[in-house]
């Protein structure tokens, strides 16, 4: 057998992606967004999303289903499913939910990194599936690659060193 | 709502961001006791999502100074330099030139500083043009990858926008010539109101 060099995948701002073993899914300049990865380590099977706002029902525009938090994540665990994951098997692991322009006057109701990561975290406890790794909050911008091979996400910043979650 | 602007409608738009930049660029001068020329070549009104690719690549490094617009014309404003440009601008602010890439405490507050003065002048001069009220609230400044900044501005302010003015500003001589963006993300209605405004002129 020939050693194949692994897939990437590129996902944008409220995209998400599923994806299989040697394969590695990216996604750049998280902000005060969150990247919410999802993996299955018997199949080796998982999912990133690159999520904005935490929740769809607060707002009255459309947009990509990917760009909220209460929709990414059960969009995700539904494709997941369908390509054979059992639901039971996932972890996750959160990265990115910054505030970018620390300091002077922002509440922690304007906050919507943390507000994001807050509401990721409830969805997940309410879907069961353990949140085991994170890297959230600070004020940089964060570049997450998930490789699918071993489950870690590398978290790339500006500010702070390359970390392995 | 979606609104198609006219060639006439940018151009308008493109001679008012004209004389607001001189003016920002007199204020620059002041400050750097130099005579600075500054530049709009371009001018852009796009959808919110495409605002990172025109402004760069969404990794790169970048110093953005944001404020929020208040009064008749609501929304936020975004002034970006890429990294290098950032630290001529600050050595020329400073007077001493810097030989590590981390920017000291008066580093940063100059480039705040400096960012505030371009942007109070630039909405300074807009509003009189338009003869309307805009207040600009105090700039944040974060130093950090160009995505990551837009993205956050994005959010606070995308539940409302869904369209970007986007303009590529030039200054001349600081020593060389040093080019930035401004990316302005006006609440529905606020366009709208700008250009009323400049159709009454004419």
């Amino acid at each position: 057998m020939t050693e194949t060099k692994s897939q990437r995948i590129s996902i944008n701002i409220a995209e998400f992606a599923i994806a299989k073993h040697s394969e590695i899914i990216e996604t750049q300049s998280l902000g005060s967004c969150v990247g919410v990865a999802l993996y299955d380590r018997t199949t080796k099977m998982g999912g990133l999303a690159h999520i904005m706002l935490p929740d769809s029902k607060k707002v009255m525009v459309g947009g990509k289903p990917g760009k909220y938090a209460d929709v990414a994540i059960k969009l995700m665990v539904d494709k997941l499913q369908e390509a054979g994951v059992n639901k039971m098997n996932l972890t996750a692991k959160i990265a990115g939910g910054a505030c970018m322009f620390s300091g002077a006057g922002i509440s922690d109701f304007m906050n919507i990194g943390l507000r994001n990561v807050n509401a990721i975290k409830q969805i997940l406890s309410e879907m069961k599936i353990p949140l085991v790794a994170e890297d959230c909050g600070a004020n940089h911008g964060r570049t997450v690659e998930f490789n699918l091979d071993s489950g870690k996400m590398t978290v790339k910043s500006s500010m702070a060193s390359t970390k392995e979650i | 709502m979606n609104h198609e602007f006219s060639a006439i409608e940018l151009d308008a738009i493109q001679e008012i961001c004209n004389i607001a930049s001189g003016n920002a660029a007199g204020a620059l001068s002041q400050v750097l006791n130099k005579r600075i020329n500054m530049k709009v070549p371009e001018i852009k009104i796009v959808p919110v999502e495409l605002a990172t690719e025109i402004m760069g690549e969404s990794g790169a490094i970048v110093a953005g100074v944001y404020s929020r617009l208040i009064g008749d014309f609501n929304g936020g404003l975004l002034l970006t330099f890429p990294r290098e440009d950032v630290i001529l601008l600050v050595d020329k602010l400073v007077g001493s030139p810097s030989k590590t890439h981390t920017l000291s405490e008066l580093d940063v507050s100059a480039i705040s500083e400096v960012g505030n003065i371009i942007c109070a002048s630039f909405v300074g001069a807009i509003s009189k043009i338009i003869n309307k009220t805009v207040f600009i609230s105090v700039p944040k400044l974060a130093f950090d990858m160009l995505g990551a900044i837009v993205d956050f501005i994005l959010i606070e302010l995308a539940e409302n926008a869904e369209q970007a003015l986007i303009m590529k500003i030039q200054f001349e001589d600081v020593p060389k010539t040093i080019s930035g963006h401004f990316f302005i993300l006006p609440n529905p209605g606020s366009l709208e109101m700008l250009l009323n405004s400049i159709k009454c002129r004419h």
